[in-house]
C-alpha cells in the first residue's frame, strides 16, 4: 500500500499523540488522574459510613436507654418523635419493628422489619456496619414456624398471609444474590 | 450416539456445556454472588454501576468474566482466522434490542445462564421464567418461518470489529490500574467477587469455548423446534444442566424450594413475560446475552452494538428503577416490559420479507 505525504503526516500526528498522552499518564505516575476528583471514592464512603453510625447512635440513644431499663411502651413514644425530623428513616422502622415483635404484636413488628431493609440492605449486609443479620434471623426461626401454621389455619387472614409474604422476602434477602 | 461421540465438534459443545456448569457453580463459592457464578446482565449492570452510568452503590465493579469473554472470542477468532469486521445490519435497532435484552434479564434478576444456574440449584420461581424463555424462543422461530429477518449484515472497512475488544481490554486496564473516577462497591453484592485472574482466566477459557462451539443458551431453544435432537447445541445445554446441577449437590448449594430463595422474587407473570422477551428478542437478533458478547469479540460490529445497548441498559434498568428485587417488579420494570414486547412485534413487522 503506498502512502502519500497525507497518509505520513497523519501518521506522525497520530505517533504524537500517543508517545505524549503515554508520557503524561506515565510520567505523572497517575498521580493527577488519581486526585483530580478531589478526596478518593473510598475515603468518601468511609466518612459517610463513620457519620451514618454515629448518627444513628447518637439519636437513637434516647431510644436504645429506654429499651435498656425495660420501657419499651415509651421507647415507641421517643421513636415516634424522632419520626416527625427524620420520616420514614429506616432505623426508626428497624427498631419499632423490634419492638413490636418483643411486645407479641408479630404481623406489625415483621412488617417494619421489612420497611427497613427495604429501604436499606445494608441491615442484611455481612459488610456493613450497620447489620442486623443475627437480629433478622432470629427473628426468621421464631416467627416463621408460628406465621406458617397460623396462616394455613386461617387462610383467609390478609395479615397473616401478609406476614409470610414479608418473611419470605426477608429470608430471601438473607440468602443474597445478585440484587 | 456412539456416532454422535465421534464428532468432535459435538465434543467441543459438551466441554463448553460442562466449563459454564461447572465454573458457574464455582465462581459463587469462589466469591461471586450466590447463584451469580455467572451473569451477563448482572455484571453488565456491575460494570455499568463502576463506570458511574448508575449511583446504586451496592452494584459498582468491572466484572472480569465479561472482558475475559470477549477477548477469549478474539483470540480464538483470531487463531482460527474467524476474525472479520462484519455489521451494519440495522445497528440502531440492535442497540435498542440490547436495552430491551437487560430490561427482561433485569425483571427476572438474571441471564439465561443465571436462568439455569438458579433452577439447578433447586429454585422454583424460576420455572416460570423457563418457560417464558421456552414461549419466547417459540414465538420467535414463528416469526423467522414468517420471513423476519433483521437486516443482512456485510464486511466492513476501517477495523470497526476491533472496536469493542479494544473497549473491553480498556475496561481491563480500568479494573488494573484502578483510577479515582472508577466506582467500585464495597458493600452489596457487587463487592462479592471471585479472585480477580480467576474470573478473569474462567471468562478468557469460556471466551474461546463459546467462539469455538457457537455455544448459545437461546440457539439452543431454536434449534430445539428447528431441529429437535439432532441439534449440537441443545446437547451443550444438557450438559451444561446436568454439570451444574451435580456441582451445586457436590458442593452443597443445592436447596430445592420456592420461597426465600437468593436473589428470587415471587412474580411468576413477571418472571415468564421478562423471560419472554430475552427468549423472544435473542433469537431474532441472532443470540442470547452471552453469545453477542462473543459474537462481539469476533469482530461482530452487530452483536457489538447489542453489547453497547447492554452497558446503557445496565445503567438504565438501576437509575429507572426497572430492575426485580426480593420484594418484587416494580411498576416501571413491569411497563419497561411491556415496551419491549411492543418493540419486539415491531420489528416483527418493520423486518419482515414479505413473498410477492
Amino acid at each position: 500500500m503506498s502512502r502519500d505525504r497525507f497518509d505520513i503526516l497523519t501518521l506522525i500526528g497520530l505517533a504524537g499523540v500517543v508517545l505524549v498522552t503515554l508520557f503524561l499518564l506515565l510520567g505523572s505516575g497517575g498521580r493527577d488522574l488519581r486526585l483530580a476528583s478531589g478526596p478518593s471514592q473510598a475515603t468518601e464512603r468511609a466518612l459517610q459510613e463513620r457519620a451514618q453510625a454515629a448518627f444513628f447512635a447518637e439519636t437513637y440513644a434516647p431510644v436504645e436507654e429506654l429499651l435498656a431499663v425495660n420501657k419499651p411502651g415509651e421507647a415507641l413514644l421517643r421513636l415516634e418523635q424522632i419520626e416527625r425530623d427524620l420520616p420514614a428513616e429506616a432505623h426508626t422502622a428497624l427498631l419499632r419493628g423490634g419492638i413490636l415483635v418483643r411486645q407479641g404484636a408479630l404481623v406489625e413488628g415483621i412488617g417494619e422489619y421489612v420497611r427497613a431493609v427495604r429501604s436499606r440492605a445494608d441491615y442484611v449486609d455481612t459488610r456493613s456496619p450497620l447489620q442486623r443479620r443475627a437480629e433478622i434471623e432470629q427473628l426468621l426461626a421464631t416467627a416463621l414456624p408460628v406465621v406458617q401454621s397460623q396462616a394455613q389455619t386461617n387462610p383467609d387472614n390478609q395479615g397473616l398471609n401478609r406476614a409470610l409474604r414479608d418473611l419470605h422476602y426477608l429470608q430471601s434477602r438473607l440468602a443474597g444474590g445478585c440484587e | 450416539m456412539r456416532r454422535l461421540l465421534a464428532d468432535r465438534h459435538l465434543l467441543l459443545v459438551l466441554a463448553a456445556g460442562i466449563t459454564l456448569g461447572l465454573f458457574g457453580v464455582l465462581l459463587s463459592r469462589w466469591g461471586n454472588p450466590e447463584r451469580t457464578g455467572i451473569c451477563v446482565s448482572c455484571f453488565l449492570e456491575n460494570t455499568a454501576g463502576a463506570l458511574g452510568l448508575h449511583n446504586n452503590v451496592r452494584l459498582q465493579y468491572i466484572r472480569p468474566e465479561l472482558p475475559g469473554f470477549i477477548l477469549g472470542a478474539t483470540v480464538s477468532a483470531l487463531i482460527a482466522g474467524e476474525f472479520r469486521s462484519r455489521g451494519g445490519a440495522a445497528p440502531l435497532y440492535r442497540f435498542l434490542a440490547g436495552v430491551f435484552l437487560i430490561v427482561g434479564c433485569s425483571v427476572f434478576i438474571g441471564c439465561p445462564i443465571k436462568l439455569f444456574l438458579r433452577m439447578t440449584a433447586g429454585d422454583l420461581t424460576t420455572l416460570a421464567g423457563f418457560a417464558g424463555l421456552l414461549a419466547g424462543g417459540w414465538l420467535a422461530v414463528r416469526g423467522l418461518t414468517a420471513g423476519v429477518h433483521i437486516g443482512r449484515s456485510a464486511p466492513q472497512q476501517g477495523g470497526s470489529g476491533t472496536l469493542v475488544p479494544l473497549l473491553f481490554l480498556f475496561l481491563l486496564i480500568l479494573l488494573f490500574v484502578q483510577p479515582l473516577f472508577l466506582l467500585i462497591s464495597t458493600r452489596g453484592s457487587a463487592a462479592e467477587h471471585a479472585p480477580l485472574l480467576v474470573s478473569l482466566g474462567v471468562g478468557l477459557l469460556l471466551g474461546v469455548l463459546a467462539q469455538r462451539t457457537r455455544f448459545c443458551i437461546t440457539g439452543a431453544i431454536r434449534d430445539l423446534f428447528l431441529l429437535g435432537r439432532r441439534a449440537q447445541l441443545v446437547w451443550g445445554l444438557l450438559a451444561f444442566i446436568v454439570t451444574a446441577t451435580l456441582t451445586h449437590l457436590i458442593a452443597g448449594s443445592f436447596h430445592a424450594g420456592y420461597f426465600g430463595q437468593p436473589g428470587a422474587h415471587l412474580d411468576a407473570l413477571w418472571s415468564f413475560l421478562g423471560m419472554l422477551l430475552v427468549g423472544w428478542l435473542s433469537v431474532l437478533i441472532g443470540g442470547c446475552p452471552f453469545r453477542q458478547m462473543i459474537k462481539a469479540g469476533e469482530g461482530d460490529t452487530d452483536a457489538g452494538m447489542v453489547v453497547i445497548g447492554m452497558l446503557a441498559g445496565g445503567g438504565l434498568v438501576q437509575s429507572w428503577g426497572i430492575a426485580a428485587t426480593a420484594a418484587g417488579v416494580a411498576l416501571n420494570g413491569q411497563v419497561a416490559v411491556l415496551a419491549g414486547l411492543g418493540f419486539v412485534l415491531l420489528l416483527s413487522l418493520l423486518f419482515r420479507e414479505r413473498s410477492a
